[in-house]
């Protein structure tokens, strides 16, 4: 172990001395306080949205500059030791080579532990300063208490199964098309699973919108299960929805009317809330006493588009349209939670770096890796864009690729708590099996073997 | 264990990125080292040397052939443990100062702190580095940090020591210290294998030679044998008057061709002249923020164990006489320091130039008189004829020429005949 220890703390020092850590916090504190504090007052707007402008723009960019910085020290400190042979005084002292990689590791580790340690405390301190200092109102610190240092859990509204819906209406089309043109159809295959593809595509799209949309004076009926608040007693569980539109209401806003409670309330009644003129294309949220959901966790909520809207046709977006939040934790945890993942990553980059840096040199391995990371950084986006448009075949080469990618948006918390929403212990437990263990596992292995079995040295003749 | 070091048939073939074979480096090298031999490799450059040294520690692999290294393949984390490398050039860390970086090579050890502590102080006086040992190995000249590198192969007591281009970048007082080393190792027992193409280094220290040529051995074997001119044999004596010089050419005209008789007066080699400037220098304690010549051999680079045969002993006790000379050489040059110099007090610190400079061991025939205070000598080269061969190893000697000598500066100065031990003192 002496050894691995001494590689590790050999690099922290070199660090040190390089004067990184130095540059690190003298960008963050510039950062963090002097600009960002200076555009904060200066900016009118909620208090809540500050703080989590804040929280969204400083766990952003320490995940980001740690992220860059464990690419390039991971990559320049094996390849420079291969490149300036100091390698050959260290492999050949008792260092296996295994150990000489777990010692840069444990180095990283440190040197991150360090680092993102330091970001944690001051961004914790500053977001709690403002939390203190930006409300004017009571409202606005019971806003910023219950939307953002809080850790809620979303759940989505039970949609009913459209699958063999969508599967009659599009085998009625194609067998309508295939009766129109027996023989071309007979004769390419290939066209009617195409065909088939695109329908099954448009119509799922087609049903999930129509339930989702409401005409002018008509309602739609949310049902929400699973609901299990940590106070079931006191506080709120909260609506979050936003809104898409046919035609332009007059100042682009529509007034909502909404009905709840714990059974269905177009059958048994339930608590109205106030109507708001609210605007659309833009998310909003509104408590809900936790006493309304029932205690087997439901929740049914009714949503009237009110003939006020002027022959407005309201749509709830799939995924952002309609949600319940409601509290499991408190922020520190959550905020724990949320660094954690954060170190997950700048562990896996560290693997990815050593990898890199073991078998390619500094500026080839940098490439490669903020390739890999990129790629991992917009991995939700290619995917989603795979699955909406792209055919059977690309999906499936495509995916595969994506797959094996790092998928670091799926794994990003900042979303989460930027919103209060819980970074779970689920999420974290599948970042460490899928990001860390899998697939930095395998990245790992790769590297490894790659430097176990290459000349350190070349021939000089 | 019969080899220290043994390859057979070792080849290392250099390919380009295609497969295609580029350069032959390394071409069916057979070694054979044995235990507390000092080996040296001779080549010019590109002639396969470092190759070959980096095929042993495990950073190249060969293409065909095998080594072994203290019995196991080259690169065993167990037989690193009990090697010291010097590379070509000491890649070390510029970022660390001389202390840390032997912390840090001591660590990779696993030495305790105690123990590492010990014997950096020990190595860092050992190569002089101990004023400047605070200072960012990125400071240092390329001599300084060769002498930094020379400590961290020693920081483990190494059974091994490997040392390509030593003295490389060296100043005079540096390559007279690593000479010094090497040579005081592999009187401890240790097993050296010195790569270089300075001969006179190598010649110096090395038990035994190879020179390679394109990959290939081209010649192997004892120093002495390889060196020896058989034909020819060399007299030394104190200075002589023309008499007895005319005396000796006409006896040894008797013996053979007078043509290839000479006499010369030797001189003292620079390197003497120049270590004992800088010796003076350091007694009086002129300011310098590079290297000093530093102290002898660090005591905790201990001696093999396994060496049991009459060799070794004689060497140990060539070793422990050394070894009273330099601690009692550091006493005096404290008290030189400290002290006002009476007339016993010079002459001390004149042995104490002496012991600093002298340290030529007894087995090495070739310039063997070249650590003497510089005197006038009478070199008498004659035909092989009736020779001898000394006790201690050296030089071959014609005795009825001695004989004839010794009877006949008895009778012209009355003076007794120098026995053989005061020849090797001259001579060692």
């Amino acid at each position: 172990m002496r050894p691995v220890i001494a590689i590790a703390r050999n690099l922290i020092v070199e660090i040190f001395r390089m004067r990184v850590l130095l540059a690190f916090i003298i960008l963050i504190i510039t950062s963090y306080t002097v600009f960002f504090w200076w555009w904060l007052a200066g900016n009118e707007g909620l208090a809540d949205e500050k703080v989590k402008t804040f929280l969204s723009y400083s766990l952003s960019l320490c995940a980001h500059v740690l992220s860059f910085l464990t690419i390039f020290i991971s990559i320049a400190t094996i390849a420079r030791d291969i490149k300036r042979k100091e390698i050959f005084t260290i492999t050949t002292k008792p260092v296996s080579r295994i150990r000489y990689l777990l010692g840069k590791i444990l180095g990283l580790l440190v040197l991150n532990l360090v680092l993102l340690g330091l970001s944690g405390f001051l961004i914790y301190g500053l977001a709690r300063s403002l939390q203190r200092t930006e409300p004017t109102t009571a409202a606005e610190r019971n806003r910023m208490r219950e939307l953002v240092f809080v850790a809620r859990k979303s759940v989505q509204p039970v949609m009913p199964d459209i699958t063999q819906q969508v599967l009659e209406i599009v085998e009625a089309r194609v067998k309508r098309k295939i009766k129109e043109q027996p023989e071309y159809y007979r004769h390419n295959p290939v066209v009617v699973k195409q065909m088939r593809e695109t329908l099954i595509k448009d119509n799922t799209k087609r049903i999930i919108n129509a339930q989702r949309t409401v005409e002018p004076g008509k309602s739609i009926l949310w049902h929400f299960t699973g609901i299990e608040p940590l106070d079931r007693e006191k506080g709120y569980v909260f609506i979050r929805f936003q809104q898409e539109v046919s035609g332009e209401p007059p100042d682009a806003k529509v007034i909502n009317q909404w009905l709840l409670g714990p059974r269905n309330p177009l059958e048994h009644g339930g608590r109205y809330v106030e109507p708001q003129r609210e605007a659309v294309r833009t998310v909003h949220e509104f408590p809900i006493p936790v006493t309304e959901v029932s205690p087997e966790g439901d929740l049914f909520v009714v949503y009237n588009n009110s003939t006020s809207n002027r022959g407005t046709t309201i749509t709830f977006p799939l995924k952002t349209g309609m949600e319940l939040l409601y509290v499991v934790g408190g922020f520190e945890g959550n905020f724990f939670r949320t660094i954690l993942m954060i170190y997950l990553r700048l562990l896996f980059l560290s693997v990815l770096g050593l990898a890199a840096g073991a078998w390619m040199s500094f500026p080839v391995a940098v490439l490669f890796a903020l390739v890999i990371f990129i790629m991992g950084l917009t991995s939700g986006f290619l995917i989603d864009a795979l699955r909406m448009e792209a055919g059977e075949i690309q999906r499936s080469i495509a995916g595969t690729v994506l797959q094996i990618l790092p998928q670091f948006s799926t794994y990003d918390p900042v979303p989460h708590i930027e919103k209060g929403r819980v970074v779970s212990s689920e999420l974290v437990r599948q970042c460490l099996i899928f990001l860390i263990l899998i697939k930095g596992g395998l990245i790992a292995l790769a590297g490894y073997l790659i430097f176990r079995f290459r000349e350190l040295a070349r021939v000089i003749v | 264990m019969e080899y220290v070091i043994q390859t057979e048939g070792l080849t290392k073939i250099f390919r380009d990125f295609w497969g295609n074979q580029r350069v032959v480096a390394v071409d069916k090298l057979d070694l054979e080292i044995r235990p507390h031999e000092v080996y040296g490799m001779l080549g010019p450059n590109g002639s396969g040397k470092s190759t070959t040294i980096k095929v042993l520690l495990g950073l190249l692999f060969p293409t065909r052939g095998w080594a072994k290294v203290l019995g196991q393949a080259p690169g065993e984390v167990k037989t690193n443990a009990r090697i010291g490398y010097l590379p070509e050039e000491s890649y070390l860390y510029p970022f660390l100062n001389a202390r840390e970086t032997l912390h840090f090579y001591g660590r990779l050890f696993g030495l305790s702190t105690a123990e590492r502590k010990r014997r950096i102080d020990s190595l860092l006086d050992m190569v002089g580095l101990n004023s400047v040992a605070r200072r960012p190995l990125g400071e240092y000249s390329k001599g300084m940090t060769r002498r930094i590198g020379l400590a961290q192969a020693l920081i483990n007591d190494p059974d091994l020591l490997i040392l390509d281009e030593p003295t490389s970048g060296l100043d005079p007082i540096g390559t007279r210290q690593i000479k010094d080393l090497v040579r005081e190792l592999g009187q401890r027992g240790k097993t050296v294998l010195m790569c270089s193409h300075l001969l006179a280094d190598v010649e110096d220290v090395c038990d035994r030679i190879c020179i390679l040529y394109g990959g290939k051995k081209q010649a192997e074997g004892a120093v002495d044998e390889l060196l020896v001119h058989s034909d020819m044999t060399q007299i030394r004596s104190g200075r002589l008057t023309d008499q007895a010089i005319d005396k000796i050419k006409e006896i040894i005209a008797s013996e053979c061709d007078d043509q290839q008789v000479s006499v010369e007066v030797p001189r003292d080699r620079l390197e003497n002249y120049f270590l004992q400037v800088v010796a003076q220098a350091q007694i009086a304690q002129v300011e310098t923020s590079g290297a000093i010549m530093g102290t002898g051999v660090s005591d905790f680079l201990s001696r093999a164990e396994e060496s049991a045969d009459e060799s070794t002993v004689v060497l140990e006790q060539l070793v422990k006489g050394r070894e009273e000379i330099v601690s009692s050489t550091t006493a005096e040059r404290e008290d030189v320091a400290t002290t006002s110099v009476s007339d016993q007090e010079q002459a001390a610190r004149d042995d104490t130039l002496a012991a600093l400079i002298e340290v030529k061991p007894q087995s090495l025939p070739s310039s063997s008189n070249e650590f003497a205070p510089a005197q006038e000598q009478t070199t008498v080269p004659v035909e092989p004829n009736n020779l001898v061969e000394q006790k201690d190893g050296g030089s071959l000697v014609d005795r009825s020429v001695i004989d004839s000598l010794v009877t006949d500066t008895d009778k012209r100065e009355k003076k007794p005949p120098k026995d053989d031990s005061s020849t090797d003192n001259q001579e060692g």
